[in-house]
């Protein structure tokens, strides 16, 4: 057999042809593909983010702490945090040395807990460095919405000897416990709260005095409350003092134990009296910064405080007070 | 005819290898997929739907341009928390990729309604970037897949202002999209078309000159 040109060439664009034909498959657009849903509900923000937020609210705390202006408070605090920096604030300007909520401004964290929660309000706790108490803090943040930042609502400082309950690595989350929930719990968060008020004011006489652990803070109001109480009875006045829940303000996670941490503000107000037809008495310096007046016969004080407790799962013993605050936000003096 | 069967052979392998080869180098697709949306109006926010990050390579990059007035933001959260974020504002989401490798587009929707707030106030963005006039970022695909629920970014200016009215990302292109999926097997087929029609074609030849 004898090949011509021809037939060659007839080859050859077989031989291309063929291999064209292979190129069928043409390099084209990725697709996007839609995400799977989550298992499970996501945490509010991610361990990296919940730094980040930390450290500018440490920066807002800062400076406005260094500057003494209020003005500069809301955009990093808002809630109790607010209120006790603002008087204190206040009283610094006056001349006062305010008692200050112990934490420190700059806020150092050592771990937080980050709540699976879809919804807003959200909350995240942080707990932090001692301050200026040289205790660490347990910081609350708050963001009222997806278009709201996170800003300190409390920074109760923890109680001697107490240790937080445990709870997952920030990164597993924690689950969110409703202030009415009771599921394995001694009582329901805001139940909680409210029957800690009862105890502050009414001391060993309150009926759910046998739910808590004795606690440093529950000392120091009762040992405050009976300072002032025999000092104005010594004088022929009065003092009359109430420590009430705040509504819309129980925050709670559970933790590894089944019980849940929980953090609430309450509101104390004492007001005394001198005797009838007496002379006014001075005020203390802190109270005198927050009522504009030095001299008084009657002065109603309104002091702010956050308590965070450790609820244990039913049968788990008495709720433990683990961190608490207070302070004076406001002075009524006649 | 065994003759005409070597040099067939050989000449399809030689065309195989070649075809192959061109794919791999002159021929071969672009390394990166650059996608760019030019909105006349885009409203207050420019927003990726959720997968389009990570539509192909490791990592997207981002850069939206405004004008040299415009302080530009670009930020990336979970998709539920932008959602809820954007809540009813006007917005042009960026839904996907159309068209050619060599000449895409991205396919939008358009949602008219009221104006955001500042988005640099928000703590919902896992990255952020800001610039006059333009802001740039890169994403790699791997910080997705540790955020549950997927991932968007999200291009404004004040939350209130329009949007930046450029968007665009790059991916660098990987797998099929990287190479042309017959271009390796043309290599192949081609080595081996060559190796079995010149044995074939020494054959033919010992036994024609015997």
């Amino acid at each position: 057999m004898t090949r011509t040109p021809r037939s060659r060439t007839a080859l050859l664009v077989t031989a291309l042809a063929g291999s064209a034909s292979l190129l069928a498959g043409c390099a084209t657009l990725p697709v996007a593909s839609t995400p799977a849903a989550p298992a499970r509900t996501p945490i509010v923000v991610e361990p990296a983010q919940a730094a980040r937020i930390v450290t500018a609210a440490s920066d807002a705390l800062l400076a406005a702490d260094t500057a003494g202006d209020p003005a500069l408070l809301p955009a990093r605090v808002q809630g109790p945090e607010r209120d006790l920096r603002a008087a204190a604030f206040a009283i610094r300007a006056a001349g006062a040395q305010p008692a200050g909520t112990g934490a420190a401004d700059e806020l150092a964290p050592l771990t937080s807990m980050l709540p699976r929660q879809e919804a807003w309000p959200r909350f995240f706790f942080t707990v932090t460095e001692p301050g200026a108490d040289q205790k660490p803090s347990l910081v609350v943040l708050r963001s009222e919405s997806a278009r709201e930042p996170y800003r300190v609502w409390g920074t109760p400082s923890l109680l001697p000897g107490v240790s937080l309950p445990p709870t997952d690595a920030p990164a597993a989350g924690v689950d969110v416990v409703a202030a009415g929930e009771t599921t394995n719990l001694v009582a329901a968060p805001q139940a909680v709260a409210e029957h800690y008020a009862d105890v502050l004011t009414k001391g060993g006489a309150s009926e759910f005095a046998g739910q808590f652990a004795d606690d440093a803070y529950r000392g120091e109001v009762a040992a405050s409350t009976a300072a002032q109480t025999a000092a104005l009875t010594g004088a022929g006045g009065t003092l009359t003092q109430t420590h009430t829940f705040e509504p819309g303000t129980v925050l709670a996670v559970r933790t590894r134990d089944g019980g849940a941490l929980v953090v609430a503000a309450l509101r104390w107000e004492s007001t005394s009296k001198g005797p009838a037809g007496g002379r006014p008495g001075t005020l203390d310096p802190v109270l005198a910064a927050l009522a504009g007046r030095q001299q008084a016969t009657t002065a109603t004080v309104v002091r702010e405080e956050v308590v965070a407790f450790a609820v244990p799962p039913t049968d788990g013993g008495p709720v433990r007070v683990l961190a608490a605050e207070s302070g004076p936000v406001s002075v009524t003096a006649a | 005819m065994k003759r005409v069967l070597a040099w067939f052979l050989l000449l399809a392998g030689l065309g195989c290898a070649v075809a192959g080869t061109l794919l791999l180098t002159v021929l071969a697709p672009p390394t990166q997929l650059a996608v760019t949306e030019r909105a006349q109006d885009p409203g207050t926010a420019v927003v990726t739907a959720p997968g389009l990050l990570e539509l192909t390579g490791p990592q997207a990059s981002l850069r939206a341009t405004g004008t040299a007035q415009q302080q530009v933001f670009l930020g990336i959260a979970r998709a539920s928390d932008v959602t809820a974020w954007l809540g009813d504002a006007s917005r042009t989401e960026l839904t996907g990729v159309r068209g050619e490798l060599d000449a895409p587009a991205f396919t939008t929707r358009s949602t008219t309604g009221p104006a955001a707030t500042d988005p640099r106030v928000a703590d919902i963005w896992l990255a952020t970037a800001s610039g006059a006039g333009s802001a740039a970022l890169d994403w790699p695909r791997s910080s997705s897949a540790e955020v549950e629920g997927g991932v968007v970014a999200l291009a404004a200016t004040d939350g209130s202002a329009a949007a930046p009215g450029t968007v665009s990302i790059t991916w660098a292109l990987q797998g099929e999209q990287a190479e042309h999926p017959s271009a390796v097997p043309l290599v192949v087929a081609g080595a081996v078309l060559l190796v079995l029609g010149a044995v074939a074609v020494l054959l033919a030849g010992r036994k024609a000159s015997s």
